[in-house]
């Protein structure tokens, strides 16, 4: 056989982007890659396709998570491999999946996963590999213009690369605002493949989740802020207890940080750090605009305040009018009398 | 770390000199050459690999009779990180020069060395201070088809045949896993807090002569990714952050409010529907009922 | 090592010279220059700047490039005239021996302005008044234009004759060039008229001539605004346009965008962000701007703090971040920042009065906060005391606080009694009022200085003539402040409905709904305390005997002032006073014609005639101590600007 294959017109550019799980749950820098992939793929009239790795348990959830945000078709392997992360299994999958859909690109995030098992992907297929990358904007001639970042970030180093010679680019978190949640709910075609999928030399033994007492405040989920309402330090008592009960971290106004009630670290605001956790419960917090700035965007906001006025009310979502010293240990007793009821008693 | 059996280790551990990035850095515009604001330049052991070197020196010390030998692909200047492997009390050093550039080269480079002997394990940094890649570990054990894991934070425990150790995750989560060995971990800056290596050590290693392989790798790069040959260093450009932008057809007027208003119209309405008050049980079983129902609690 | 800013404190390259770091002063007018020229006042003023560590430093605001700019009302340095050249030599060599790049904005304010002070006429791309200034301007002819343009050019050769490292042209605030490039100034009809190449145009003849006549070695710049929030004017989109067709161009080696524009006086306000606007405020157009230029961009407006900055940059929002006011609060900030004394910063408060309020009023610059600023030649050094003195200082405002502080920086032995239990005296009242929160930062300042330098601070108590004498002190500062003034109205004493706007913010208004406010003092109680009630949703009317209610307010502190007053819906009436208060009836004068209203509906009435002096202890002791001072507001109820300098002046000297 040595005639070669009459290609038909260039299929349009494809790429592909990783969509990373992390113990079970999607990573929301999955949507931001997809985002950055979209206003790629438009810029150079290709298509975006989606990559999920995901167990039969898992599948369901996984896809529907998936599909309030994809309207790209979906290329779905689902394995009991992947019931936990390993470089062998994820290297043998994806080497596969890219050997059947030949893409242009691949993106894939910068975490400790993306950063463990895409280099070896890349190894085995010849590709391209550009790590720590920034938002990807194509120059003229089908080439594409890559911003890696170096040297802790104080360099970036920009490269041409061919859109026609795959490659692979990992993305730290932030190099797009994720896209919005799809109206309708998109319907797009969803592909399983089904591979062999090696097991590892590796093996999980446990999971460690964040201890919220010790975990910088922007990667917490809930916080529990206190402010100069708390009167001293000591009192800063009652938070933790409650922060401990919701399983959340402690965070702080300017005010309660400057009298020195709790550290610098946990200062939210604007000069403090931006915070967008999904609960944030502030006590005792009137509310300055410099205050605001730094959490107006998280999910919930709910204000324990004695003083209506208090600008801070202007942003709940559930606001108290209370005492946060009578409100508040009442609040986190309801919780612990409802953890013991959850957990059946077992010594008798 | 607890070390199980008293068997010997072999441990190789990779070391790179690289220029401090963490003081400030200026790109020359013209060059493209990478320049500290200092007269001269300030270099480093990178930091993760001296987690790395830390490690497989505790390592030794809880088993007799282990050897731990130290490697780098550089030029001459870079043989410092050696000196300051074997000051640190590493067995042996060997530096490695070849052709090519960047760390596909470095890891192919490395692999060379260790098709000829096999170490138990082969501890790398996660992450270099300059190339910022973290590509040579997992290219060297894909290379040498070894078991990985990289960014490693601890190390719980050690036997002949297995290694376990915690990696860190994305927002503070950590897996405990197990590896066997021979295999390939990379280890976290600062992850493993290193001891003080006195002048007089370092100024006793430095005058060991310190071996130099050649080795020219095969000039098809099969089995290593493609690296690109041209890149151009720039001063680094921030990605714009999406921040509030009152659209254009507003009035001026109601832009500048809204810009006054910190990008949100005060939002007058919600607030005063969802205040509650009331004794102290009543509110708190209120604000109970609120979380319980967002699935807070 | 500046772990905590590492982009802040890292360099940049703008052409042939490297800044050294990310922090610039921008052009600002001080009013110091002497027969158009920048003498020592304004050379030591910016010497501070460049000691304390600034990167780079864009001296001399709109500066004249052509004497028909007019720009006699704010004394500016005059670039048309070979005479400079000497200053400018002297002025950056003085810079560059701190590391400092040194550049300064050429302008030419076109119809910004007027002609009354050098008889020269305006010049408008159109016969089109500016809504501000109100005069109409002639038309720029074609010769206009070739000499204007030339003496951009000449002009910034003057610069680099002069030893600068650059010069930036300004196309802001709705000078000659944005007039140009603006659809609502320029209605032209020939080659400089009609579609945005075509009004862009006088501005690259500008821009091609400096880069001409300069060369290649030689940074300029330009500074445009974000969004001039003008009506049919320069909004975002187009500015997005105009600069990136700049970028295009290729001559210039960095953008400079604000915010606001001359043209309009809540544009006007907005160009200096008051604390009415939160911090960083136009970082979005900084933003939007750098999206679509190559160049470096400065981003502009009210980053007044290092954390503040260094977010900024980290969001890619600016290269460069303008810390103008911050830095006349305190020239010592990037040294401070970079050392980690992040406290010891005095944070630009943005209250404005003592610096752009003023220049707007043709007088020169200060600060608030800062009584060296302007005075550097005189006071930029403290010598020690020759001798040390035991001092008492009463009272804990800003006044009590200042003289405490340098008289312990000297060397004395002082001790600071404070009646009420915090610091700050009047400035907790002032605070209160909506948006003011920021105003005490002055307090909070100088609080912490006293503390650290270890004054023996007695809270909680109040001073007695036995308790002063007792201290057995060599010298008494008074500085016990003032009390609401009740001004000798006929039944406003006994009137029980009525209320001093200072109580008002304190929370005590009586209850009812028609509040009728008298603004006397001018300044921002009156209007402070009507917003109070405007929030509690009470009906506020205004009146004043001025010609406008809040006459003294800043043009950059009034129209954000207003603004909220009139959405909150107030009246005001200007030129009436207060007559009498007869059984609850309220009569008003009107101050011109005489002619008086009884007023039946209303419920509380707050007067505001700003303070009366508390100096019963500094007439008691009289006589009875060795030295003694009476300053701030217990000598006379003035400002907090009166209150500081006062201070500093006589612990200087003690
Ligand atoms: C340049 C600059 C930058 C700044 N940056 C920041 C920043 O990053 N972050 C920040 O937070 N601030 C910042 N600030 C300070 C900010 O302006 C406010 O001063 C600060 O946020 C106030 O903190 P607070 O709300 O804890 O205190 P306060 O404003 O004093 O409020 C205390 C609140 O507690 C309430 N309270 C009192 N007792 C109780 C009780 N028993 N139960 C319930 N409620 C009670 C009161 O009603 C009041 O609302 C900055 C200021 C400046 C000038
Ligand atoms: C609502 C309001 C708005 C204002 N707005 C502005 C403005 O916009 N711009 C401006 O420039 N100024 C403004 N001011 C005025 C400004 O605050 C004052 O000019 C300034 O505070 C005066 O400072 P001082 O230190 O002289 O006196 P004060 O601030 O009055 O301080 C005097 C201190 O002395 C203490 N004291 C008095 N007697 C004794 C004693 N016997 N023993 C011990 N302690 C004693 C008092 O408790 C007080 O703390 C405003 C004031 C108010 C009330
Ligand atoms: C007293 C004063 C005078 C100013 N004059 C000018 C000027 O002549 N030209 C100009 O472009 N900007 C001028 N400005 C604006 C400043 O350059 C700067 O844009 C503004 O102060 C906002 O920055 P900041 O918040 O860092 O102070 C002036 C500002 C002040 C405070």
């Amino acid at each position: 056989m040595n005639s070669l294959p009459v290609s038909p017109s260039p299929a349009p550019p494809l790429v592909l982007v990783f969509a990373e799980t992390l113990w079970g749950k999607l990573e929301r820098l999955s949507f931001e890659l997809l985002a950055d992939a979209r206003k790629l793929a438009a810029s150079v009239k290709g298509r975006v396709e989606v990559v999920l790795f995901t167990t039969q348990e898992q599948r369901a959830s996984l896809l529907e998570e998936l599909l309030a945000h994809v309207r790209e078709p979906i290329h779905l392997v689902e394995h009991e491999n992947f019931a936990e992360y390993s470089t062998e299994s994820y290297t043998s999958g994806l080497v596969q999946l890219l050997q059947v859909l030949q893409p242009n690109l691949l993106f894939l995030g910068a975490t400790t996963y993306g950063r463990d098992f895409a280099p070896r992907v890349a190894a085995r297929l010849g590709y391209a590999y550009f790590p720590h990358c920034l938002l990807s904007k194509t120059a003229t001639g089908g080439k594409l213009d890559i911003t890696r970042v170096t040297h802790g970030g104080r360099v970036h180093i920009q490269t041409n690369w061919p859109l026609a010679a795959p490659a692979i680019l990992t993305m730290k978190a932030g190099v797009a605002d994720a896209p919005a949640a799809e109206k309708t709910p998109p319907n797009p075609q969803v592909t399983s493949h089904a591979l062999k999928i090696a097991a590892g030399k590796v093996r999980l033994k446990k999971r460690i989740p964040p201890d919220p007492r010790t975990l910088d405040i922007r990667q917490a989920e809930k916080l529990v802020s206190g402010g100069r309402g708390v009167g001293n330090k000591e009192n800063f008592a009652v938070l933790r207890a409650l922060a401990d009960a919701l399983g959340a971290s402690l965070a702080a106004s300017r005010a309660a940080v400057d009298l020195g009630w709790v550290e610098y670290e946990r200062q939210v605001g604007q000069t403090g750090k931006t915070v967008t956790p999904r609960l944030y419960l502030a006590a005792g917090i009137s509310g300055a605009s410099h205050h605001l700035m730094g959490m107006r965007d998280a999910g919930k906001i709910v204000v324990v305040n004695t003083d209506r006025q208090a600008p801070i009310f202007s942003v709940a979502h559930f606001g108290v009018l209370g005492d946060l010293h009578a409100v508040l240990p009442r609040l986190t007793e309801r919780i612990q009398a409802d953890k013991k009821k959850a957990t059946p008693a077992t010594s008798k | 770390m607890k070390v199980l059996h008293t068997t010997p280790f072999k441990i190789a551990v990779c070391l790179k000199e690289v220029l401090d990035a963490r003081l400030p850095l200026k790109v020359e515009a013209k060059t493209g050459a990478i320049q500290q604001d200092a007269p001269e330049p300030v270099v480093t052991l990178n930091p993760a690999d001296r987690s790395a070197l830390e490690f497989a020196m505790q390592l030794r010390e809880q088993s007799p009779g282990s050897r731990v030998e130290v490697f780098s692909v550089s030029d001459v200047a870079g043989q410092a990180a050696l000196w300051y492997g074997l000051a640190r009390g590493a067995d042996d050093a060997e530096r490695i020069e070849g052709s090519g550039k960047g760390a596909p080269y470095t890891a192919a480079l490395l692999a060379t060395r260790f098709h000829k002997e096999t170490f138990d394990l082969i501890c790398c940094g996660d992450e270099t201070l300059d190339n910022s890649s973290a590509l040579v570990g997992p290219l060297l054990a894909e290379i040498l088809d070894l078991p990985q894991v990289t960014g490693v934070v601890r190390i719980v425990e050690c036997s002949k045949s297995s290694i376990l150790v915690e990696r860190g995750l994305e927002r503070g989560s950590r897996e405990l896993v197990e590896m066997d060995l021979p295999g390939l971990i990379t280890l976290k800056a600062e992850s493993v807090p290193w001891r003080y290596v006195s002048y007089q050590k370092l100024e006793e290693a430095q005058l060991r002569n310190i071996p130099v392989r050649r080795e020219t790798l095969p000039t098809s790069s099969n089995g290593l990714p493609k690296w690109p040959e041209q890149a151009t260093p720039t001063a680094p450009r921030a990605r714009v952050k999406k921040s509030f932008t009152p659209d254009s057809k507003m009035s001026p007027a109601d832009r500048v409010r809204m810009i006054m208003a910190g990008g949100a119209a005060p939002q007058e309405s919600k607030s005063k529907s969802s205040v509650v008050e009331g004794d102290a049980e009543y509110v708190s079983e209120q604000l109970y009922r609120f979380l319980k129902h967002h699935e807070f609690v | 090592m500046s772990e905590q800013f590492p982009l802040l404190f890292s360099p940049l390259q703008l052409r042939n010279k490297t800044i050294k770091n990310r922090i610039a002063s921008t052009a600002h007018v001080t009013i110091f220059a002497e027969n158009g020229m920048p003498a020592d006042r304004e050379r030591r003023y910016y010497e501070e700047k460049a000691k304390g560590g600034a990167g780079l430093l864009i001296c001399f605001g709109s500066s004249s490039v052509h004497p028909t700019s007019p720009a006699l009302d704010w004394k500016v340095v005059e670039m048309f005239d070979d005479r400079v050249i000497p200053h400018l030599q002297k002025f950056s060599d003085t810079m560059h021996g701190y590391g400092a790049a040194v550049l300064a904005q050429i302008t030419h304010r076109g119809r910004r302005g007027h002609s009354n002070l050098s008889w020269q006429r305006l010049l408008g791309p159109s016969r089109v008044k500016e809504p501000n200034h109100r005069e109409v301007p002639g038309v720029v002819q074609r010769e206009d234009i070739d000499m204007i343009v030339k003496a951009f050019g000449q002009a910034a050769l003057r610069l680099k004759q002069g030893g600068f490292d650059g010069v930036e042209i300004s196309a802001a605030h709705c000078h000659l060039i944005d007039q140009f490039w603006g659809p609502h100034v320029n209605f032209r009809d020939d080659e400089f008229g009609g579609d945005l190449d075509n009004r862009m145009k006088f501005g690259f003849m500008v821009i091609e001539r400096v880069r001409e006549t300069v060369g290649d070695d030689f940074i300029v710049g330009i500074r445009i605004t974000g969004d001039d929030f003008v009506e049919g004017g320069l909004n975002n989109d187009i500015m997005c346009e105009i600069a990136q067709k700049l970028s295009e161009h290729g001559m210039l080696d960095y953008f400079n965008v604000i915010g606001g524009s001359g043209e309009t006086l809540p544009a006007e306000a907005a160009c200096v962000p008051s604390m009415n606007f939160p911090l960083a405020c136009f970082k979005h157009l900084s933003g939007r701007i750098r999206e679509v230029v190559k160049e470096p961009v400065i981003a502009v407006g009210r980053i007044n703090d290092p954390v503040v900055a260094e977010k900024l940059l980290a969001d890619g929002q600016g290269d460069i971040v303008a810390m103008t006011r911050a830095l006349i609060a305190d020239p010592y900030l990037p040294l401070k920042a970079k050392e980690g004394r992040l406290d010891d910063i005095r944070q630009c408060m943005g209250y404005n009065e003592g610096c752009i309020d003023r220049q707007y009023r043709g007088i020169p610059v200060g600060c608030v906060q800062n009584p060296v600023i302007g005075k550097e030649v005189d006071w930029a050094d403290l010598p020690p005391a020759t001798t040390t003195k035991k001092v008492v200082v009463i009272g804990a405002g800003p006044a009590g606080l200042e003289a405490a502080r340098i008289l312990k920086t000297r060397g004395h032995q002082v001790v600071l009694f404070e009646k009420s239990d915090r610091f700050g005296g009047q400035l907790n009242i002032a605070k209160l009022a909506a948006k003011r929160g920021d105003y005490d930062g002055v307090a909070r300042w100088l609080e912490l200085q006293v503390k650290k330098l270890g004054v023996d601070i007695r809270l909680n108590t109040e001073a007695t003539v036995d308790g002063i004498l007792a201290e057995n002190p060599d010298t008494v500062v008074v500085a016990t402040g003032a009390v609401p003034l009740l001004p000798p109205v006929p039944g406003l004493q006994e009137c029980e409905f009525a209320v001093s706007a200072w109580d008002v913010l304190l929370g005590k208004a009586p209850a009812g709904n028609r509040v009728l406010v008298l603004d006397d003092q001018g300044g921002q109680e009156s209007v402070g305390a009507a917003e109070f009630l405007l929030d509690e949703g009470r009906e506020v009317e205004i009146i004043t005997p001025h010609y406008s209610v809040g006459e003294d307010l800043g043009p950059t502190n009034k129209p954000p002032v207003y603004a909220r007053l009139y959405a909150k819906g107030v009246r005001m009436q200007s030129t009436w006073e207060l007559a009498a208060i007869e059984s609850g009836i309220v009569r008003l004068r009107n101050l011109h014609a005489g002619v008086e209203i009884e007023r039946d509906d209303v419920d509380v009435l707050v007067y505001s005639y700003g303070g009366q002096s508390v100096d019963g202890l500094a007439r008691e002791l009289s006589g009875k101590v060795k030295e003694l001072h009476n300053i701030g507001d217990s000598y006379a109820p003035r400002s907090l600007h009166h209150s500081i300098i006062e201070a500093h002046k006589y612990a200087r000297e003690i």
